[in-house]
């Protein structure tokens, strides 16, 4: 009998499993494709109205809001994450760039405090989010997270873990200069 | 004798072996010279017996320590009880791989002893050494086991007391005989496609092999559930995670040729269906590996520390189910042959059993696969889960299983056992009526009675097909009994089923379950039994401590029926916490309990459940396997005619 | 979580035994539970579809991590609320996008997934239909019934004909090239020369070492108790109470140790020697953390010698652990350069002192590419993270070897192409590295030369000759002379272009000072002082230099 189609069907669901298996494998080896990291939700949305008591003034409050004339930075972090220890460079660099809004997730504010001594305090403002109710409201899943916030209040990206010198110089800071000229 | 280096020699011995047992018999086959043709079974022993010299060193190298041994030296230690020193040889990629190969080995070694000379022996010979060739391929030069340490540690690092559990040590090997077993048949396939010739004899041939993977694929899945059930501690048994629908896909694959194989058997029918099936099987568990080791879908720990890995693995795949489907796809239209049964018979009803499980299979495939295929184009990240499963394939499986009752019954050609129809028409009625009576008098979902429902008539109409073949109320039934065993063997594994049904859907619709925070003295309920807590005692093991929860369960009458003990393990020397659930096992159900968190002031954080019948679960999963091997079981000629001659006075009866 | 975790936990034992996650049975606890049993069942039920974002496929149902203890204690937050099933999940998903949903909702990205398992079971049965029909109409030979005998099938299949063996000789030779071409391959794979080591073999050779720590500690102990009866019996006598710490410490007692030199110091007028052994004493007992009061120790020692050679050491620990790898990078250089050559701490300052600089390596690329971030990316290579990695595992003197050819390759690179500013800078850095001051001041030279135009560049180039200075406080005065020359050429371009920036005032300043014209120096600052809000913890400091300067 005459080759018929349906016998060459199991060769293309194959070739389209290969293709796609052999494309994910390279790419995670690249390290392009990061299987560990989510992409945020609120990407092109608007940031989610924050207000948190400030961490040196409990009596005031920071708050995060739509509307700015520049683009800035929020940042997550805690005393007790080892990783924002890692990151404290950069966000040094960072902070001669852009404003940097820091907000202490689940953490003591003395805690949080002491962190910022000793390695240095980045942040024009900074929030206390005791309870972790911030977090969950920007989707926060571990610290440290950074989200960059155009001058409109649109969340533009979000980077989860510390930022290490290829993602500082690759991805933040050419989107914070292309913000920074838009605005 | 043993020494690591003379395995290393072996495991190289083979590789070369392998080597050897693909060329010369093609080059023979090309050049019709029977001198090389021969060469392939002798080839084959040596390369079995390498590889198990090979592995018996590495096992000796973890029985006496050598430490000079990298594999030694970061998985055992020399305070491991002996039995998981032994187990530990296997408890890590390099050592599992080669296990793999070892079993690889003896399938080859078992086909050459059992299958008589002929051309179809040769090709499928030359293809499982090539498979050979690609893993020992793999193991030596991606991850070796022999790789040496000098100067050689004092003392191994490897003393997690996780990974120190039984059936954590005896899953994989069964788990690997059934992937692997699946090798045969889908090199007895790629003979098949090769010479063209697919007959009655491939088929009984093919059976065997297929039927001994399945029961050990059977098992293996079995024991893993098993494993996480009473170690993980939260009662769950099935999760339907990747790498658990990485052996999924091959038993389904698997179920499915072992019923189609059979038609081509008995019928000449489905022969390139049963081809593509037989690679299919074999495909999956290559995936299935894949998934594992390439860190490609359980990513949290990434085996992409090695690349080369991942990249070996995805060569070995593309060859292993690229080539033979390219094979497949020019040859297979030379294969088939037209239809001549009736829509009413024994074919349809296998027809449509393949055809379920593929449907399965393939929803199982999608589901773990869309995630990943879908984060590549257009970046976006979902999670395939429990849920979804529940959705589609748990009514495909439904649809199966109504199917599973009627097939069996059904002749070959054309119509029904004679006796099926009241069989049938009874178990129909029956089960209508006691789903009527659950819909208006329990509380059950819809589903739970559709699940109910379908268990009894695949009961109902198994125990009616038994009933009016057996007849126990007429004489002579002696005669009757000696039906051919491939018929006992798949009551048996159709009851195992039944049995499994009964046990997933008890434990799942029945379970009670209570959390509390609980002091010394407090009163539990617990469905219709109470449990009192007694306090927490710190007891100390040989490498460890542990707070040991005393519970007493009383049943409804206030009856002290048993004391559980659930622990929290503390290591010191691995600064490492584990919580050991406390199960009670009874047919009737299981009483499972985890101590939590608390302290003497506070109170402790308890976790008990009750579930019914839950043991049935793996019961019936044995049973299955064991239904495989009987239906293996040949008798004496003499006893063989005699069973014919009881199946033909079936036949001429109806 | 689950059940195949078996089979990970097989095969991830060889990567990371250490640090696997123990299957931890709990996940839900008594006090989250709501006391409305229906709306507890509701709870649970959607644990059931929400997944642990930061957990392999489980719910939150089953996890015990922190975040699906949030998600949990949310989701009863929003029963509570009186929201339905519905609006609890579509508020997560909206928060933590459709990742959270293990249930995957239908949309046009999910479509594939949900329609498959239709189309497979439409498509499967309208592939039977049809091949049964296709079939139907061209009748297969009728195949009998199976039937009893299949022995002439059998037969006929048995074995193709075969010629006889006539040539043993091609069996010999063929296994004899197999086994050669084996033996070959293992020559090169293998280590045919390591015998196997059982452990029972090795027994006198590990018993003997056993012996000998055992004697070890039994003499370690007997110098405890000594020294312990010492104290006693003259509780005024520091010698005594240190060598009661030196013999604690032996046996590793951080307490006894700690106490005898807060003893000793006591004793003392604040003893720079005490002073530092506490500290270090302090440092391994919160297992090599530099803890606060030993932070303090370590800046009242420096403060009175800037060259005490622990307190040195432990400030670069401090540093390192603080991320601040330039500072311990200077440390550890500068702790080298003052000890004697045999000095028994040299070897592991220095191993500390690669690490360090592979580390600062990349702090300083961040911090580089962070001031010239808008020159166009440079085409020549850098000295890479990995090839710096790789470095780190050799020896001592390849790793100099290696290092020297990679600078030697930059340099003649750069010769051949000097207007690339960057891996002039690059260079300097290296030369840092490898401690060859005045080359790495001619590169800085070289790049500033580069980039006239480019004031971010100019400032690059001064941070760099800052640093460079710093590396050799110490170092005779005409090097000094030398940077500042440097200095006041690269300040006078950058003054060209932007005389007014705050950081080139900071600069110009500190090269002042370094000239030693504190006239200049306050001037600069004084300046700089007006252009930062007065309140940073910038301006602060500045004002602790000036007034330094004026006194």
């Amino acid at each position: 009998m005459a080759r018929s189609f349906t016998h060459f069907l199991p060769l293309l669901l194959f070739a389209c499993f290969a293709v796609i298996a052999s494309i994910a494998l390279v790419m995670t080896l690249s390290g392009e494709r990061k299987p560990s990291e989510l992409p945020s939700a609120l990407i092109g949305k608007p940031v989610p109205p924050t207000e948190l008591p400030s961490l040196y003034n409990p009596q005031a409050f920071v708050n995060i809001e739509a509307a700015t004339s520049q683009p800035y930075l929020v940042n997550f972090f805690a005393s007790w994450c080892a990783p924002c220890r890692a990151e404290a460079p950069a966000l040094a660099i960072l902070a001669k760039k852009i404003d940097i809004i820091g907000i202490a997730y689940k953490d003591k504010p003395q805690d949080s405090q002491r962190f910022l001594t000793d390695y240095g305090n980045p942040y024009t403002a900074i929030g206390s989010d005791n309870e972790g109710s911030a977090g969950l409201n920007w989707g926060v899943y571990g610290v440290p997270e950074t989200y960059l916030i155009s001058a409109d209040g649109l969340i533009i990206k979000r980077h989860a873990g510390p930022i290490d010198g290829d993602i500082l110089r690759e991805e933040l800071l050419p989107l914070i200069r292309s913000l920074q000229k838009q605005g | 004798m043993l020494s690591p280096e003379f395995g290393h020699f072996c495991l190289v011995l083979a590789l070369v072996v392998s080597g050897a047992q693909i060329i010369l018999p093609m080059v023979g086959l090309l050049r019709d010279d029977a001198r090389l043709i021969r060469f392939a079974e002798p080839l084959q022993h040596l390369a079995s017996m390498a590889i198990f010299i090979s592995f018996a060193s590495l096992v000796y190298a973890f029985i006496v320590s050598d430490f000079s041994v990298q594999l030694v030296a970061s998985h055992s230690h020399s305070l491991k009880p002996m039995i998981y020193k032994i187990t530990g040889s296997w408890g890590n990629h390099e050592g599992s791989l080669l296990l793999w190969i070892v079993i690889l080995g003896l399938f080859g070694m078992l086909f050459v002893v059992r299958e008589t000379a002929s051309r179809l022996k040769t090709l499928t010979l030359m293809v499982m050494g090539g498979i050979t060739l690609a893993f020992l391929a793999f193991s030596l030069f991606t991850s070796n086991p022999f790789t040496r340490l000098s100067p050689a540690p004092p003392d191994g690092r490897g003393l997690n007391p996780v990974l120190q559990d039984i059936g954590l040590a005896l899953h994989p090997p069964m788990l690997y005989l059934g992937y692997v077993g699946l090798s045969v048949a889908f090199a007895l396939a790629i003979a098949g496609l090769i010479t063209g010739e697919v007959s009655k004899n491939w088929a009984r041939i093919t059976r065997f092999w297929v039927v001994i993977a399945w029961s050990a694929l059977t098992a293996g899945i079995a024991l893993g559930s098993w494993w996480a059930y009473y170690e993980l501690g939260w009662g769950g048994w099935w999760f339907w995670d990747p790498v658990e629908n990485a052996s999924l896909m091959p038993w389904l694959a698997a179920t499915a040729l072992l019923h189609s194989v059979i038609v081509v058997e008995k019928r000449q029918q489905m022969v390139s269906w049963t081809l593509l099936m037989a690679i299919t099987a074999f495909s999956l568990s290559l995936v299935g590996t894949f998934i594992v080791r390439s860190g490609l879908l359980t990513s949290v720990h990434s085996f992409a520390s090695d690349p080369a890995r991942g990249i070996f693995i995805l060569f070995i795949l593309l060859g292993a189910v690229g080539l033979p489907l390219f094979l497949y796809a020019f040859r297979a239209g030379s294969l088939t042959k037209g239809s001549d049964y009736a829509l009413l018979s024994r074919e349809t009803g296998l027809i449509i059993n393949n055809y379920i499980l593929v449907v399965s299979t393939f929803i199982v495939l999608i589901g773990t696969f869309y995630p990943l295929a879908l984060e590549l184009f257009t970046g976006a990240k979902i999670t395939v889960g429990a849920p979804y499963f529940d959705a589609t394939f748990n009514p495909v499986m439904g649809i199966g299983i109504l199917f599973m009752a009627i097939g069996p019954l059904l002749v070959w050609r054309r119509g029904m056992v004679g006796s099926a129809r009241p069989a049938l028409l009874l178990s129909a009625a029956v089960t209508g009526i006691a789903a009527i009576i659950l819909m208006a008098s329990s509380g059950i979902s819809v589903a739970g009675i559709a699940g109910i429902a379908l268990t009894l008539w695949l009961a109902l109409s198994i125990g009616g097909d038994m009933l009016f073949r057996l007849r126990p109320w007429q004489a002579g039934m002696g005669a009757r009994l000696r039906l051919p065993a491939t018929q006992w063997g798949m009551w048996l594994a159709h009851f195992g089923m039944v049995i499994f049904l009964i046990g997933a859907l008890a434990s799942a619709l029945f379970e009670q379950e209570n959390v509390v925070r609980v002091n010394k003295g407090t009163e539990i309920a617990l469905g219709n039994e109470t449990v009192i807590f007694d306090g927490v005692e710190e007891r100390i093991g040989p490498n460890y401590v542990t707070e040991t929860a005393l519970l007493r369960l009383f049943d409804r009458d206030g009856k002290l029926i048993d004391g559980l003990y659930p622990e929290k393990r503390f290591y010191p020397a691995e600064r490492q916490t584990t919580t050991e659930a406390a199960i009670r096992t009874r047919l009737s159900g299981d009483h499972y309990a985890v101590l939590g968190d608390g302290s003497a002031e506070s109170g402790y954080t308890l976790r008990l459940y009750h579930k019914p019948l839950v043991s049935w679960i793996w019961f019936g999963a044995v049973m299955m396997a064991m239904g495989g091997l009987v239906a293996l079981y040949r008798r004496p000629q003499r006893a063989q005619k005699a069973s014919l001659q009881a199946e033909q006075g079936l036949r001429e009866a109806e | 979580m689950r059940f195949f975790q078996a089979l990970i936990l097989v095969l991830l034992a060889n990567i990371s035994v250490q640090t696997l996650p123990i299957p931890q049975a709990f996940a839900i606890t008594a006090e989250e539970q709501l006391t409305d049993p229906a709306l507890e069942a509701r709870a649970r039920d959607l644990s059931k579809q929400l997944r642990c974002l930061v957990c392999q496929n489980q719910s939150i149902d089953d996890s015990d991590a922190d975040l699906a203890k949030d998600l949990r204690a949310e989701v009863r937050k929003q029963l509570l609320g009186g929201a339905d099933d519905k609006t609890i999940l579509s508020n997560l998903q909206e928060k933590y996008g459709d990742y959270v949903l293990l249930n995957p909702p239908v949309s046009l990205a999910t479509i594939g997934l949900w329609a498959t398992p239709i189309l497979a079971l439409l498509l499967g049965g309208g592939l039977i239909v049809y091949s049964r029909k296709r079939g139907l109409r061209t009748p297969a030979p009728s195949v009998p019934l199976p039937s009893a005998s299949t022995d002439k099938e059998l037969a006929s299949e048995k074995a193709i004909h075969m010629r006889p063996i006539g040539a043993t000789s091609l069996a010999v030779t063929a296994s004899f090239c197999i086994l050669i071409a084996g033996a070959i391959y293992w020559f090169g794979l293998g280590s045919p020369s390591l015998p196997s080591q059982p452990l029972s073999q090795r027994a006198s050779e590990i018993n003997l070492e056993a012996r000998q720590v055992e004697a070890q500690l039994a003499e370690k102990q007997q110098a405890f108790a000594a020294a312990k009866d010492a104290t006693m019996g003259t509780p005024e006598n520091i010698g005594n109470w240190l060598e009661l710490a030196l013999a604690a410490a032996e046996l590793g007692r951080v307490e006894e140790e700690l106490n005898a030199l807060r003893t000793a110091l006591s004793l003392t007028d604040e003893d720079i020697g005490i002073k530092s052994m506490l500290a270090e004493a302090l440092t391994r007992s919160a297992d090599g953390q530099v803890i606060p009061e030993a932070r303090q120790l370590i800046a009242e020692i420096l403060a009175e010698n800037g060259g005490e050679p622990r307190a040195l050491f432990l400030s670069g620990l401090a540093a390192m652990e603080d991320g601040a790898y330039n500072r311990a990078v200077d440390n550890w250089r500068y702790l080298i350069e003052i000890s004697p050559k045999d000095a028994p701490w040299v070897s592991v300052v220095r191993e500390n002192l690669t690490e360090a600089a592979e580390r600062a390596g990349i702090a300083l690329e961040a911090a580089g590419i962070a001031l010239e971030e808008d020159s166009e990316t440079s085409p020549l290579p850098a000295l890479s993270q990995e090839s710096l990695s790789a470095a780190a595992e050799m020896s001592e003197a390849e790793r100099l070897e290696m290092i020297e050819g990679m600078v030697a390759n930059l340099r003649q690179r750069l010769d051949e192409n000097p207007k690339d500013s960057e891996g002039w800078q690059r260079l300097a850095r290296a030369y840092r590295v490898l401690n060859r001051p005045e080359e790495a001041l001619e590169a800085l030279g070289r790049a500033s030369a580069a980039a006239l135009n480019d004031f971010e560049l100019q400032l690059a180039v001064l941070e760099q000759l800052m640093m460079a200075g710093k590396d050799r406080d110490t170092a005779p005065s005409q090097d000094k002379a030398k940077e500042v020359s440097v200095a006041n050429i690269v300040l006078e371009r950058a003054m060209a272009l932007n005389a007014e920036h705050p950081e080139l005032l900071f600069f110009a300043g500190h090269f002042a000072r370094r000239d030693g014209d504190k006239d200049k120096a306050r001037f600069y600052w004084t300046k700089l002082l007006d252009k930062i809000p007065a309140s940073s913890e910038t301006a602060r400091l500045l004002r602790l230099e000036l007034d330094k300067l004026a006194r």
